[in-house]
């Protein structure tokens, strides 16, 4: 997965977690559903108590109306508190809720205006039935007091039956007329003088418990009958309803809000063990390539080792073969100067030759220096011309034989079939020259060399042997290092250039070298090199 | 069913059932029931001896009730009309302000407010804070508006440090209304001698005293001024018995009470029943102020609520017991 594929796969994870929980938080939350359920539970209650405080208070079982007013003032205040229905989100459970708190409001105040009307009406009633017997029982003793009037005084005491026993029974019609009868015989009786204002009392208060007893119990009835009950478990209903829905909505969202959160972490766990898997191959790689890279830079570190080695080697080495000739002449230059007039001219000559032999090998060195040098930065010229390979070895071979001294023999065998080849005369020389001089140096006096010269098919082979020291076999790969010498050459000086200038010579005409040799007994170079760059010369 | 009701009705219909010699017993029984269904109840409540309020802005409601500042001219304060030293009314039949509009009811008494179940003669607001706005308001009263009361409030550094220390609003009409209703709340007289009695003090009452409850009671009086207030928890017609306006004469917008607030026919003359608290320093009385003593007030309520009259043995012995229904302000003067 990409950088920027992973970015996008999380942001819309993220946005999907983010929706859910959005959609989490404006869910009605249960609780606050659970609240108002609580308050209706408590507006029922107290709905169910104000019944029972009119009941109470039409039979006098309460004193005064303060726990009514109480009840409705409680009542005021949860229905307020349950009016703010702005927690429902839901559109549905709202306007379930909200016009089921209408209703239930509606009923509630026609409900509070019927008890406000009750609590008059009975208010007057129980003054009636508390005043009515007093006045009625005085008026009737006073009546029967006298035998005059003792007939009014039992129509007095029909109508303080009569209406008691309605106060009893107050639904029963029968009770209502008989009593109403009762006031209305009373009501046209001749009141004797005196006592009209008696009689009007005990009529008035007789009519209030006749009249307003029914209609009490009447108003007792409408307020029991108010569907306030109803209405509220109405409104639980659709509370409930909703809260249901909330809780079932709320689950969902929990599902989904579950679901996403589960696909990020199961997403980025892939992720991030496809990164691990990914990165450990990585790893392996890396560690293959910092072994290698590693390995590389041992052998670096070897080679510089190596070089370093060669740089101080060559460092002593040249210094060490650079200062013997300059002694040589310094000293051969200042005998010379000191003496040169009054020595002889043998012993003069002989001076010179020393200041010129130091010199030619110096000379030499340099040469054989200068060739290697060339030879490793790629620089040595290949100066190929055409030459007369058998006259030119004879040459050689003449021009050599002046260096050997009486204890060294030289037998040479040039093939006369050699005829012309195409060759780095200088290079060339460099190779016979240097096998030529090797051969002698590391020969015991009386030896002899032997050199051939002769041609296989389009190569010239030249064959040096020599009854030499030979060449340990462990030094025969370092053979032809800058500066190396055989463990065996003991005091024979050398410079250790001489084979690395003959090989780097024959590499250059694309030859061969040959190495054949026992310790002690000689050793054989063969060096095979290709006529056949005349053709490439002459085109 | 109730037991002192159950009992004197079957009390009552027993002594109906026999006739003639068992009659005197009967009705000594129905005495027995009725001093019975009297004593189950206690129609009257002692006022609480102690309301919570919070002390900070009890004070800063009672400063902006004694301070003049929230009327236009600087001359009305609350105690204007609630003097607090004098039963918490102005004392008048109807306020008369100079340079306000007369008005056209008798001022009610603001101690104890708090328990009345409704304000005003016609019951037109549920609470302290909703009434507000009617002295606020007012021609009769202030004359002003929330708007003008608290930019006059902000122009003083002292207010302004006042409110800020309580409200962290500072001065609004919330809460200018929180302290004021705050202070109001507190404005209760506890220990009466009849909430003394009540609470058990034997002596609190003298034996005439007494009387006067029981006549209370039995008369009928107790059927409307009962609860905690002797009153303010319920409406009555005022003229049950006899028709009350018929008789005055001159029937004003006033005197339609709880009509004016509802617009119902069956609320005409109607008025909240007003506390008997502190009744005997809080005349004259009636929304009118049409009575100026007790006596008159007592005898004219017998008669067109009660349709009985009471004789001055019986008014003197219901005023003797009013009397005791003065209590004391904690937070200032005995009212």
């Amino acid at each position: 997965m990409s950088r920027a594929a992973r970015a996008v796969w999380i942001a819309a994870l993220l946005g999907a977690a983010g929706l859910a929980a959005d959609g989490w938080r404006t869910e009605p939350d249960p609780r606050v559903l659970d609240h108002y359920r609580r308050d209706i539970r408590e507006l029922q209650a107290l709905d169910a108590r104000i019944d029972g405080q009119v009941m109470q208070s039409r039979q006098a079982l309460v004193a005064h109306y303060d726990g009514i007013v109480q009840t409705m003032t409680d009542t005021n205040t949860v229905l307020a508190r349950l009016e703010r229905v702005e927690d429902l989100e839901g559109p549905a459970d709202r306007e379930r809720v909200v016009s089921g708190l209408g209703a239930l409001r509606a009923s509630l105040a026609e409900k509070a205006a019927l008890v406000e009307s009750f609590k008059s009406e009975n208010a007057i009633l129980r003054n009636s039935v508390r005043y009515f017997p007093i006045a009625a029982k005085r008026l009737r003793d006073e009546l029967a007091a006298s035998p005059e009037t003792q007939r009014l005084a039992a129509d007095v005491n029909d109508v303080l039956v009569s209406v008691l026993e309605l106060n009893e029974t107050p639904s029963s019609e029968e009770a209502w007329s008989r009593a109403q009868s009762s006031i209305d015989t009373l009501s046209v009786l001749v009141v004797p003088l005196g006592m009209e204002e008696d009689f009007e009392v005990v009529l008035r208060h007789a009519q209030t418990v006749v009249d307003r007893g029914v209609r009490v119990d009447a108003m007792t009835a409408d307020i029991l009958a108010v569907p306030s009950a109803s209405d509220a478990v109405a409104v639980d209903t659709a509370l409930e309803r909703a809260m249901r829905d909330a809780y079932r909505r709320a689950d969902h969202r929990k599902i989904v809000l579950f679901v996403t959160l589960l696909g990020a972490v199961v997403g980025l766990s892939v992720d991030i063990i496809l990164r691990l898997r990914r990165s450990a191959a990585q790893e392996r790689k890396a560690t293959a390539r910092l072994a290698e890279a590693n390995e590389i830079l041992v052998r670096e570190k070897e080679r510089e080792r190596e070089l370093l080695e060669l740089k101080s080697r060559f460092i002593s080495m040249t210094s060490h073969e650079f200062r013997t000739p300059l002694a040589v002449i310094l000293s051969s230059t200042e005998l010379l100067e000191a003496y040169g007039e009054r020595w002889t001219p043998a012993k003069r000559a002989d001076h010179f030759a020393r200041i010129k032999d130091a010199t030619a090998g110096m000379e030499q060195m340099l040469d054989s220096i200068l060739v290697i040098g060339k030879s490793d930065s790629g620089k040595l010229e290949y100066n190929p011309v055409r030459l007369d390979l058998a006259r030119w070895t004879h040459h050689l071979v003449d021009a050599f034989r002046p260096t050997l001294t009486k204890s060294h023999s030289l037998e040479a065998s040039i093939d006369a079939a050699l005829a012309e080849a195409c060759v780095d005369e200088k290079l060339l020389n460099h190779i016979v020259t240097n096998l030529l001089s090797n051969a002698v140096k590391y020969s015991p006096a009386g030896g002899v060399v032997r050199f051939a010269v002769k041609r296989d098919g389009d190569r010239a082979v030249f064959v040096v042997t020599d009854d030499g020291i030979g060449i340990p076999a462990q030094d025969q790969p370092m053979l032809f290092d800058s500066f190396h010498r055989c463990s065996n050459v003991g005091h024979i000086r050398g410079t250790g250039l001489g084979l690395a200038v003959v090989k780097r010579a024959i590499e250059a005409h694309r030859g061969e070298l040959h190495l054949a040799s026992d310790v002690g007994r000689g050793t054989t170079f063969t060096v095979s090199i290709p006529l056949g760059a005349l053709h490439e010369l002459v085109e | 069913m109730s037991h002192g009701l159950a009992i004197f009705v079957a009390t009552a219909l027993v002594a109906c059932n026999g006739e003639g010699a068992t009659e005197t017993a009967d009705v000594n029984l129905l005495e027995t029931a009725q001093t019975r269904a009297v004593s189950i109840d206690d129609p009257i409540e002692p006022i609480p001896l102690r309301v919570e309020v919070d002390a900070r802005k009890r004070a800063l409601g009672e400063r902006l009730f004694r301070d003049p500042i929230l009327s236009p001219d600087g001359a009305v304060a609350c105690t204007t009309c609630h003097d607090l030293a004098n039963g918490g009314d102005d004392g008048r039949t109807k306020s008369d302000i100079v340079g306000r509009t007369p008005a056209l009811v008798n001022t009610p008494s603001i101690f104890n407010a708090a328990f009345n179940f409704r304000l005003h003669w016609g019951g037109g607001y549920d609470e302290l804070a909703a009434q507000l706005k009617v002295p606020i308001e007012s021609p009769r009263v202030m004359a002003t508006s929330f708007d003008e009361v608290l930019s006059r409030l902000r122009t003083r550094p002292d207010y302004r440090d006042a409110f800020a220390g309580i409200y962290p609003e500072g001065i609004t009409q919330r809460s200018f209304t929180d302290a004021i209703v705050e202070f109001e709340r507190s404005l209760v007289t506890p220990n009466a001698a009849f909430d003394r009695w009540l609470r058990g003090e034997a002596d609190a009452l003298t034996e005439r005293e007494k009387e006067g409850y029981s006549i209370f009671k039995s008369h009928g009086c107790i059927s409307c001024h009962q609860g905690v207030n002797v009153g303010g928890n319920m409406f009555q017609k005022l003229g049950v018995m006899r028709e009350f306006f018929e008789e005055r004469g001159t029937v004003t917008e006033a005197d339609l009470g709880r009509y004016n607030v509802t617009k119902r026919d069956e609320d005409r003359h109607v008025f909240r029943v007003p506390s008997l608290r502190n009744v005997a320093v809080t005349g004259p009385y009636f929304h009118d102020g049409s009575a100026e003593t007790l006596e008159e007030a007592v005898q004219i309520m017998s008669v067109y609520q009660l349709g009985r009259p009471l004789d001055d043995d019986q008014v003197d012995a219901i005023v003797a017991f009013l009397r005791t229904l003065t209590g004391r302000y904690e937070g200032g003067t005995r009212p």
